[in-house]
């Protein structure tokens, strides 16, 4: 007998968990790239 | 008097308790040696592990078991290193420290790649349930989707022990296949076109940046997913050995000494669960069709958001890279390479590959983190 219940919450809350934290992490990465670009831009130029 | 003096030697040798379960299994083992020898698949891990299913076959050795309350050699082995959850963090500590996640840094839309590729891991959990696995069983073999050996086991280990040996043997034996399953997947799922399609060169990653990565990883994960942080915080202090350039020899520790005794450990450690009692039944069966089905779902999952990506980027990108997020570190991305020359000579998607292909590695710990707090 398959618990769908508990076998529908692990692909709900495991799949969508596994891109939101990617995604999250693709976010930080995206940003803390952009602000070490300008950093070191703005040391360049000054 | 002699004569039963002389039975009570010949039963205390293993040569008549060997049964045809046996002896099946000692071909298991001699074909894992050959594979390794021969064809070179996996043979760090191959060898220790055809062995480990060759000696814990011969009967009555006291390998496995416990005798006199204490556990014998390589279960001592196992229990400290798989059920106390020591060695798979400690491979992640060398495999960090043997990656480059700049293409990642680079690129960081792979990411998601990573994360679509993690598509198997949840079609085998249902594939598992229909085939009548419990859930904590499904969630063990969906994992092997990912195509991350220690990430497997690792969980196994904590949700389904005793699926351990067909899971690491599935896991890795795939792993060693993935030149042959996926190209065809990848064949199937794109056109010429877009095999073709070259991409922009990577721009160059700071020092910097390389250094925060670790950390601000480690970071959200963790704090997302804190059930994944004995494997991602390993992976993530490796990397940090390699990147800050300041402790070059922890660095080469984790990558070389540590990783290779661990190895052993646990190469000789999961081939010995393979036992003819416990393992020549129909689940490992099932479990070897759902590891294929899983490999090639996570192929599909990581080309087919590529190929959606595209749909909105100016700058296309080669569907080809995402069958790399399974996290096979670095052969899934070389066979993308591959692929991709097969269509166009002049084509390297290599290092646009190792990002989706280091991002799998995050995405199955993540994947297993979160299956260890739903199930647990």
């Amino acid at each position: 007998m398959i618990d769908w219940s508990a076998a529908l919450k692990v692909f709900a809350f495991g799949f969508s968990g596994v891109f939101i934290t990617l995604a999250l992490l693709m976010l930080a990465i995206t940003i803390s790239g952009y602000v070490i670009a300008k950093l070191s831009k703005g040391n360049e130029d000054t | 008097m002699e004569v039963s003096f002389f039975n009570t030697i010949i039963l205390k040798t293993g040569f008549v308790h060997v049964y045809w379960g046996h002896v099946v299994m000692w071909a298991i083992g001699f074909a894992f040696i050959y594979l390794a020898v021969k064809k070179d698949f996996e043979p760090l891990l191959l060898v220790p592990i055809g062995f480990g299913i060759f000696i814990v076959n011969l009967p009555i050795t006291p390998l496995m078991g416990i005798s006199e309350g204490k556990r014998e050699l390589i279960n001592i082995f196992y229990h400290y290193g798989l059920e106390w959850e020591v060695i798979p963090p400690l491979i992640f500590l060398g495999v960090g420290a043997l990656t480059d996640f700049g293409p990642l840094i680079a690129n960081p839309k792979t990411f998601l790649l990573g994360a679509a590729a993690q598509f198997g891991v949840y079609v085998t959990f249902f594939g598992a349930l229909f085939l009548g696995f419990g859930v904590k069983e499904a969630a063990s073999i969906g994992i092997i989707g990912g195509a991350d050996g220690p990430t497997t086991i690792y969980l196994t280990a904590k949700l389904a022990p005793h699926l351990l040996g067909p899971n690491a043997i599935a896991a890795y034996s795939y792993m060693a296949m993935v030149p042959l399953i996926q190209p065809p997947i990848m064949r199937l799922l794109t056109t010429k076109e877009e095999r073709m399609i070259v991409m922009k060169q990577l721009r160059p990653v700071s020092k910097l940046e390389k250094v925060l990565f670790p950390l601000i990883g480690t970071a959200i994960i963790c704090l997302l997913v804190p059930d994944s942080a004995p494997l991602m915080a390993m992976l993530m202090l490796g990397n940090l050995f390699r990147e800050c350039g300041v402790v070059e020899r922890l660095a080469k520790t984790s990558q070389n000494e540590l990783l290779n005794i661990v190895t052993i450990f646990l190469g000789i450690s999961v081939g010995a669960t393979m036992k003819a009692e416990g393992f020549l039944h129909w689940q490992p069966i099932y479990i070897f069709f759902l590891g294929l089905v899983a490999f090639g779902f996570s192929t599909i999952g990581g080309v087919l958001l590529a190929k959606f990506f595209n749909l909105f980027l100016k700058e296309k990108i080669n569907p080809l890279i995402g069958s790399a997020g399974v996290s096979a570190v670095p052969m899934a991305a070389r066979v993308s390479q591959k692929v991709g020359q097969q269509a166009n000579p002049r084509n390297f998607l290599l290092m646009h590959a190792m990002g989706p292909n280091v991002a799998g590695v995050i995405g199955t710990a993540t994947a297993a983190g979160l299956f260890l707090s739903i199930l647990r």
